[in-house]
């Protein structure tokens, strides 16, 4: 992996950390857990391209971060699915 | 707006959760007989208005935590509120809306752009309507 | 099963771009125009990362994937600064 990459992917790992960053200030604001859900998203999204110039390998050759991409994208769809569905009785 | 008798916490649940004069209609319909469960038809029967507008309304309204579904077969709703919070605040929306109805209905329609609101309205798949 | 995680990963912020846009179109807010340009461009780096598994074995597309997903990135986090008012 390239130096050029590696910066690219550690700019990408902050600006990922950042909107998490966000997302968990909006998630205070409007208490709507939609914002936490997308937080821990791109947070972890964030790990996974900081991971990847640590490890030396991309997430073709790494299970790890295809696991950690897989886990940021299912807590979206989490999201999704939390926020259309009728309450069921408590 | 002119009319201070209007609690900022009112104000900000308008914001926050009211989208239309409808929604909140269907809202107090429910809170006012707390105890029983509502249809579609139902609401649709008693506030005289298409049947097909009350169904998104009351999923979403159970979305934010303000009524469950009881039966989720045959789809009834009641009013419960998620929180001693948000049931003090619909309360106090309540009595605003009988003493004051037109600032109310104003503040609905004036209510400001919030785009972490449509942010998260984005991901609704059911869409609310809005007033005709 | 590899590849089916990344194509889910391309739907699901497929499904994310079109939502944001909708939303973008119904309410006009500009932060919702610039999510949706996120996603979108998260869209097309799932799809190269399908790409560069399943199809390319001689070449490796890890710069064109880091360059889209950055572009998204920027797009979302400019979105936040200056779409998003104080309350």
């Amino acid at each position: 992996m390239t130096h050029g990459i590696a910066m690219l992917l550690g700019m990408l790992a902050m600006a990922a950390m950042l909107a998490g960053a966000f997302f968990l200030r909006f998630w205070r604001r409007t208490r709507d857990r939609l914002f936490l859900l997308f937080a821990i998203a791109f947070l972890l999204m964030g790990v996974n391209w900081l991971l990847m110039p640590v490890v030396g390998r991309d997430e073709i050759e790494s299970p790890l971060l295809y696991l950690l991409r897989l886990i940021a994208f299912i807590i979206i769809l989490i999201g999704i699915a939390d926020k259309n569905r009728a309450r069921p009785k408590v | 707006m002119a009319d201070t008798g209007i609690s900022d916490r009112v104000r900000t649940l308008i914001a926050d959760q009211i989208e239309s004069v409808v929604q909140l209609e269907i809202l107090l319909l429910l809170r006012e007989s707390s105890e029983r469960e509502f249809a579609a038809r139902e609401v649709a029967d008693v506030l005289r208005i298409g049947p097909s507008w009350a169904e998104p309304h009351l999923v979403g309204l159970c979305a934010r935590g303000m009524l469950v579904c009881t039966n989720e077969a045959e789809k009834r709703y009641r009013y419960q509120p998620n929180s001693a919070e948000l049931a003090a605040a619909i309360d106090e929306l309540a009595q605003c809306y009988a003493e004051r109805r037109v600032s109310v209905t104003a503040l609905i329609f004036s209510r400001p752009p919030n785009p972490l609101r449509d942010f998260s309205d984005a991901f609704r798949l059911r869409k609310e309507r809005p007033n005709a | 099963m590899r590849e089916t995680v990344y194509a889910l990963c391309a739907v699901t912020s497929f499904a994310c771009a079109v939502l944001l846009w909708r939303g973008y179109r119904r309410s006009k807010s500009r932060f919702l125009l610039w999510c949706s340009i996120c996603f979108v461009a998260l869209t097309a780096n799932n799809v190269t990362l399908f790409v560069d598994l399943v199809l390319l074995k001689n070449v490796n597309l890890l710069l064109l994937r880091t360059v889209l997903a950055l572009v998204g990135m920027f797009a979302l986090l400019y979105g936040t600064i200056w779409d998003v008012d104080r309350k």
